[in-house]
């Protein structure tokens, strides 16, 4: 069963459902921890908040939307609320604990560009991350604006501009690093 | 590099498959939001203070006769004042918790639940203190305190400008820190409904 044939949750399939919902759409909850967390320590910590939240929340979920659409909405706020007021919490880049880098092979170059985007991105404030994650996880216009609540036009133009300040961000770090 | 490069990079990473125990591990955890630590700490008051006040009536009840005694009552409407503020708190805080729902219509929802919840602590906190002033008053009316006989006697205008000045005081230094305490989520979060316009 994928994320889109799920069904809604009742009292009595609770924990068994839960655990394998989670199991079927917990890639979705890596993928906002990854691009909100910058080290490994603070992805185990928001993946685990998110969960909680999940859990307190699955008993009302009402098949009014897809359940991973309505896991990116859980996700999604509870990084955005939750980061910066966690005591002690990391935000520095730190390129060993990348998650979406571990185990990947690419040319030295290729691996350097990779991590200039990412300082990029951690760069942005937490609307324009959402953003970029649902672009890369090919969202349509359409499913970011019922998991964000931003008309898709807005959306178009959001979309454009984190782009155009990525190009921009990329190269001052390429710069500020004496690259060309 | 551009964002499109990043795709297939970003959709090839698998992450370890979560094993049935763990997920249950993951939930025996505590949650660590500000939210949740907020509304820890509104249900210990609310708790606590009830076994405070009958913690006091074992101890005092021994040595005196406590219920004639009007500094005690005044002791009591306090607690109750404070156990009511703690649990007006801990239903905000609950409300405030709900992560469902599009983003914009939750930032805009928290903002709204923080700035009530503001609006509704100054507001119990400020009649409670009128309120301690008024029992203060009135019990010392019918049951004059030995203690307290030296500001009973002083004439009544004394008192009540006394009291207007402590309501005035405590009024603004409430305002502050309250207002001082939540302005920083309250800002962010307005900040973030901000980005999304």
């Amino acid at each position: 069963m994928t994320s889109h044939q799920t069904t809604a949750l009742d009292s009595s399939q609770s924990y068994t459902k839960f655990e394998e919902l989670i199991r079927e759409n917990e890639g979705i909850i890596h993928k906002v921890c990854r691009i909100y967390t910058f080290n490994e320590a603070d992805h185990q910590d928001l993946f685990q908040e998110i969960i909680l939240q999940v859990w307190r929340a699955h008993p009302n979920f009402r098949n009014q939307s897809k359940y991973s659409t309505w896991i990116y909405r859980i996700g999604i706020n509870t990084a955005i609320t939750g980061l910066r007021s966690k005591k002690n919490v990391t935000t520095a880049y730190d390129p060993s604990d990348l998650p979406a880098l571990a185990g990947v092979k690419e040319p030295e170059e290729e691996e350097d560009n990779l991590h200039e985007l990412y300082r990029a991105i951690e760069k942005l404030n937490e609307i324009e991350k959402a953003i970029v994650m649902l672009y890369l996880e090919d969202k349509s216009y359409d499913e970011m604006e019922e998991i964000l609540g931003i008309s898709s036009g807005t959306l178009r133009v959001k979309m454009n501009r984190v782009k155009e300040k990525l190009r921009q961000l990329t190269n001052s770090i390429t710069n500020g690093t004496g690259r060309s | 590099m551009e964002l499109d490069d990043l795709k297939s990079l970003w959709k090839h990473k698998d992450e370890k498959k979560l094993s049935g125990e763990e997920i249950r591990n993951l939930l025996q955890n505590r949650s660590y939001g500000p939210l949740a630590r907020l509304k820890n700490r509104f249900r210990r008051g609310m708790f606590i203070i009830p076994f405070a006040v009958v913690f006091l009536v074992m101890e005092l009840s021994k040595h005196h006769d406590i219920f004639n005694d009007v500094l005690f009552w005044l002791y009591v409407v306090v607690c109750i004042g404070l156990v009511l503020y703690f649990y007006i708190n801990y239903r905000v805080m609950d409300r405030a918790q709900n992560m469902e729902g599009p983003v914009k219509r939750v930032m805009e929802r928290m903002v709204h639940i923080l700035e009530k919840g503001i609006r509704i602590r100054l507001l119990v906190i400020r009649i409670l203190f009128v309120l301690f002033i008024m029992v203060f008053e009135v019990l010392l009316y019918f049951n004059q305190e030995p203690k307290m006989v030296k500001w009973y006697v002083q004439p009544l205008y004394v008192r009540l400008s006394v009291y207007a000045v402590l309501i005035i005081v405590f009024y603004l230094f409430t305002g502050m820190v309250i207002r001082h305490k939540y302005k920083t989520d309250v800002l962010r979060l307005k900040e973030i409904v901000q980005q999304m316009e």
